[in-house]
């Protein structure tokens, strides 16, 4: 008697045919996520128009249910992909044959795999933010578009030992460790957008606050999330000492200077930075314009990158970002004040998987091209002989 | 003459200069007239053409008698004008030959490149050069009754008005217009929109009359006495000069005014008097014509800050430096407007000739980047327009061939066809040559591009089925499509000049060449497939002999080649889309409307292709689906502009949502009737 071999062929078979694979492979299931995904996708699109871009996505492209036109439960586009790409999965493992006329549709499904694969990665991995900078400004962190966080550091320079809690832990009620001053803060009010005014609430507490700001009001969240101004109320504890109230909102330009732990402490609730390990000075700022007009052709700026002792000369431009240490600096936007310097605004993103797009396109524009020539040339061949 | 003494006498070539000594003997004050008025409606003016370089109506506000009065001499004009034809004029940040800028003015105008039997070359010369002769072309075009009852003008049948009519309501078009301007641009409704419009165009128009003010006889420069005329060397047999005529005499004018500065009013004789009055007039003239939309001069860098900016004639006279450095080039349209108001041909073309030469040295380089002979040619035999007429004689042919089955009429539709798609080429071609990039860059462009696309693929259908039952399902599918898709051309060539600059992030010739032209490819077959799945309903309804079912197998799989033809670039344009973004703006993909509807296309392609391969459809599904992939289509083609959201939203006007909607409906109610006759098996009975 001879040891049983693994032939990969039949186990694919058998696989194949197996009852819970042919339910998860049934080309209902493949169709009906593409209708679904269609019709997220138009009324996404229709959403956005309303609500902003950032609600639609995150309605029509998490994870969740999303009620179309308040009544008509579908799941959320990213469910839809996940399912899609199972089953893309299992086809390529069991049911694509292996045989030269099905190269195309190899290379085809690979392609959609790794698109799908890199989009997945973005999605948890790819950080946008952006910097924007005066002529000779430099400029040594980016801040994100709508993420806030509540800052306390020593030293203005916000490089140095900065304490952050980003927004996610912004909630009323939340108690929160201020470890390096011994301290303690307990959130009383978290608003995502609100008003600021100088008088005071009757009967409520009175306020530490840089600008005079007395009272939050609670607003309805801006249709572009950009446009919110978030605030806090918070009480800050130390050991053997009084309760402060404190209250920042995000509009403020100047920080609260407190005294902790006998430092002195800046606090403040502002855009999320994030430090990079090198800088970027803006030497000039150029918009040019096709004669005789306003019409911008193109816009460009010109900058240092300096990093530990050394610098050298960069320039972005429309179409041709700068790409340094994983970080990608977009021309994305410029002010020209009058009587002041002339500002530049980069967009700039991390985002690991970003060459994947690049090489699933490709893979799939051969794979498509590939399956259409062999699908074409018998074809063109037998007509010929007719 | 020596050095210092040419340059004290060019000095007294100017106007400024000549008041300068005028004024200081008369002791009059130089103060000219106040035109603050125009500065807010000039703004709103603007922001509603389009065009931030539109000349400064400063002049308009000495209403009502804006042109010219008519003297007592008549008027000429030349019916040729061809000369002119290749003058340079810059506008919208493009150097254009002047019949370009002249179809383009009569479109914004009046919606159409010809008045009555005078092409846009002839109007534009007579506004330019007989200005007085031009107020009763009815060249306004006024779409919305509103306006035209709130100006309290008779209704005209043909919704066109010239400006003596209009000029009366002026003041209350300023009104509204200021009205109409103090409300923000999305708030602004469809008659505030055309009031702004028309307000726009009549100040142009105004401007454009001013472009040749100073070769134009003017009142203000009537010489009676005999001896100033011969002092100033003018010709005797005339009494109303031009500012020009006076200019030639400068040197004769600053040396009477000289010799006067130094003696008292009263010792003046009447001939110092009536050049003193002359000299005023002419400093006056040179200090309030402003800005004309008509740049035909290259302004040297020390105007231009360095880049390179041109100016019309009229702004040139303000400033007396250069008044000297342009002095050959207005002699000669001094001459060339002096002709053509005479009537003298030989003089005119010698005039536009001189000039043309001038420039040719002054603006070598710049002159040297453009292709204005095939501009000219491209303007002048409007290549889409004839082969719109090709194809509607095609689809006439092709119904013939379908009833008579003559396989002359086949091949003489077939040829005709085809010499009307190469026009159709050539002036896709031209387009990319004048413009040196490619062949799609404005929503105007898609339009003759996805038809050029949708023809070849379907004449690829056609050359494959040309033996069988369904010989000339292609050429009809290409026949529709061309004459559909350039008839929407057509509409959006009235807006003006299609060959515009492109803002910064469209301005690459890579991506624009690459993701456009792809994507575009993807539209074509789509709506190709579309078309034909049309043609396999309306046959499959209509009661067939026995070859009706393998026609209507034939046209299936035409349907699922050219879906998965419209698949594969659809994918790759999207793809390129991303990748372009990745590049511009730092994402791969962000749910942009017009992302989104790429991407619908490839979806519901992928959808039907695959229903079809597993068995869930047959070929009327395949076909209904093809119909409603044209639908997603138009929705990812200019729906999304309709959102105002995003990226993409360019080039829309309210009058196209409608059409879209009908469009849309019109196809939705298609889909029900042709699928539910499928279904209960109308036209199933053989003949």
């Amino acid at each position: 008697m001879t040891a049983p071999t693994l032939n990969s062929k039949s186990l694919r078979n058998r696989l194949r045919f197996n009852p819970v694979t042919q339910v998860c492979l049934h080309p209902v299931i493949t169709l009906v996520s593409l209708i679904i995904l269609f019709a997220l996708i138009f009324f996404g699109t229709l959403y956005q128009t309303e609500h902003g871009l950032f609600e639609a996505q995150r309605l029509y492209f998490g994870y969740k249910l999303v009620l179309i036109g308040g009544y008509f439960p579908l799941p959320a586009a990213s469910l839809v992909l996940w399912v899609m790409c199972i089953q893309l999965a299992i086809t390529m493992a069991v049911v694509i044959p292996w045989k030269w006329s099905k190269l195309g549709l190899w290379v085809v499904h690979i392609g959609i795999m790794t698109l799908l694969i890199g989009g997945f990665i973005t999605q948890i991995m790819a950080v946008e933010s952006q910097m924007t900078l005066a002529e000779g400004e430099t400029g040594h962190y980016t801040t994100a578009y709508h993420e806030y966080e509540l800052a306390f550091w020593e030293e203005q320079a916000d490089t140095n030992r900065v304490f952050a809690y980003d927004d996610t832990y912004l909630r009323a009620g939340q108690s929160l460790e201020l470890l390096p001053y011994h301290a303690r803060l307990k959130i009383t009010a978290y608003y995502q957008n609100c008003d600021a005014f100088n008088t005071q609430a009757t009967g409520g507490p009175k306020y530490i606050n840089p600008s005079n700001i007395g009272m939050l009001e609670q607003r309805k969240p801006e249709k572009e999330v950009t446009q919110n101004a978030p605030g806090i109320t918070l009480i800050l504890t130390e050991k053997d000492k009084p309760a402060r109230d404190i209250l920042l909102y995000a509009q403020e330009l100047q920080p609260l200077i407190l005294s902790l732990d006998g430092k002195k402490v800046f606090a403040m609730l502002r855009l999320k930075h994030y430090p990079l390990d090198f800088s970027l000075k803006l030497t000039d700022f150029v918009k040019n314009v096709h004669p005789g007009t306003d019409i911008p052709s193109s816009f460009e700026s010109y900058a240092d990158l300096i990093q530990g002792g050394s610098q050298r000369p960069v320039k972005v431009w429309m179409n041709n970002p700068l790409r340094h240490e994983g970080y990608t600096f977009f021309q994305a936007s410029y002010a020209q004040p009058k009587g002041a310097a002339e500002k530049s605004t980069f967009a700039v993103v991390t985002n690991p998987g970003r060459v994947l797009p690049y090489v699933s396109s490709l893979v799939v524009f051969a794979g498509l091209l590939l399956h259409f020539l062999i699908k074409l040339i018998p074809f063109v061949r037998k007509e010929a002989i007719r | 003459v020596n050095v210092s003494s040419r340059k004290y006498l060019l000095r007294l070539l100017t106007p400024a200069f000549l008041v300068t000594v005028g004024l200081a003997i008369t002791g009059a004050s130089g103060q000219v007239m106040d035109n603050d008025r125009f500065d807010s409606l000039y703004k709103a003016s603007q922001d509603a053409s389009g065009d931030p370089h539109m000349a400064n109506p400063h002049e308009a506000a000495a209403m009502p008698s804006l042109l010219p009065p008519m003297g007592n001499i008549p008027v000429s004009s030349l019916a040729k004008v061809r000369s002119l034809e290749a003058v340079p004029v810059l506008h919208e940040g493009r150097l254009k030959p002047m019949i370009t800028y002249a179809r383009h003015m009569l479109l914004q105008f009046s919606g159409r490149t010809k008045y009555e039997k005078s092409s846009a070359m002839q109007i534009m010369s007579r506004i330019l050069f007989t200005p007085e002769a031009s107020g009763d072309y009815k060249i306004f075009l006024i779409n919305n009754p509103e306006v035209v009852q709130a100006l309290g003008v008779p209704e005209e049948k043909h919704r066109r008005y010239s400006y003596r009519q209009l000029e009366k309501s002026l003041p209350k078009l300023e009104e509204l217009a200021q009205k109409a301007s103090a409300t923000a641009d999305d708030k602004r409704d469809l008659v505030q929109k055309e009031v702004l419009r028309i307000f726009g165009n009549l100040v142009e128009f105004v401007n454009l009359t001013r472009s040749f003010s100073f070769a134009l006889p003017n009142a203000a420069y009537t010489v009676r006495l005999a001896e100033t005329k011969s002092q100033l060397g003018l010709k005797a047999d005339q009494s109303i000069f031009t500012f020009w005529d006076l200019m030639s005499s400068a040197q004769s004018i600053a040396k009477v005014l000289e010799g006067v500065g130094e003696r008292g009013a009263d010792q003046r004789t009447p001939m110092e008097q009536e050049i003193i009055s002359l000299s005023q007039a002419m400093y006056y003239s040179s200090q309030s014509l402003h800005a004309s939309p008509f740049r035909i001069l290259p302004a040297p860098a020390s105007v231009s800050g360095g880049g390179p900016t041109w100016q019309s004639p009229a702004e040139l006279l303000a400033s007396p430096d250069q008044l000297q450095a342009f002095h050959d080039e207005l002699t000669h349209w001094a001459l060339a407007v002096s002709a053509y108001r005479s009537g003298n041909q030989a003089d005119f073309d010698r005039g536009i000739k001189g000039y043309l030469a001038a420039m040719d040295n002054r603006a070598y380089e710049q002159l040297s980047e453009t292709k204005f002979q095939l501009e000219i040619l491209y303007q002048k035999t409007e290549p889409f327009f004839w082969s719109l007429v090709a194809y509607w004689l095609a689809i006439l042919g092709v119904f013939g061939f379908f009833l008579a089955r003559k396989t002359g009429l086949y091949h003489a539709t077939l040829y005709m066809f085809l010499a009307g798609y190469l026009v159709h080429i050539a002036g896709i071609v031209s387009r990319i040559l004048i413009m040196k990039r490619p062949p799609v860059t404005s929503l105007y462009e898609t339009f003759p591009f996805v038809a050029a696309v949708a023809i070849l693929a379907a004449l690829f259908i056609e050359r494959i089925n040309r033996k069988r039952a369904s010989a000339g399902i292609g050429l009809l599918c290409a026949s529709m499509l061309g004459m559909i898709l350039l008839s929407i051309a057509n509409r959006y060539a009235a807006d003006g000049d299609t060959m515009q600059m492109l803002v910064a992030v469209l301005n690459s010739n890579f991506w624009l060449s690459t993701h456009v032209v792809t994507v575009t490819i993807g539209y074509s077959a789509c709506l190709l497939a579309g078309a034909i799945g049309h043609i396999w309903l309306i046959r499959a309804l209509i009661p067939g002999d026995a070859s009706k079912g393998d026609r209507l197998k034939e046209i299936s799989k035409m349907i699922y080649g050219t879906l998965c033809f419209g698949l594969l670039f659809s994918f790759i344009g999207t793809v390129l889309g991303g990748i372009w973004a990745d590049q511009s703006w730092g994402r791969f993909w962000g749910w942009d409307p017009k992302e989104n509807g790429a991407l619908l296309i490839v979806i519901w392609c992928i959808v039907l292709l695959h229903a079809k391969q597993w068995g869930y459809i047959r070929n009327p599904g395949l076909a209904l689906g093809a119909v409603f992939g044209a639908i997603v289509v138009a929705m990812a083609w200019f729906g999304v502009n309709l959102l105002n959201v995003g990226l993409h939203s360019y080039g829309f006007t309210t009058g196209a949502a409608t059409k879209l909607f009908s469009y849309c409906g019109g196809e939705f109610l298609f889909i029900v009737l042709a699928g539910l006759g499928v279904k209960l098996g109308w036209g199933s009975r053989s003949k």
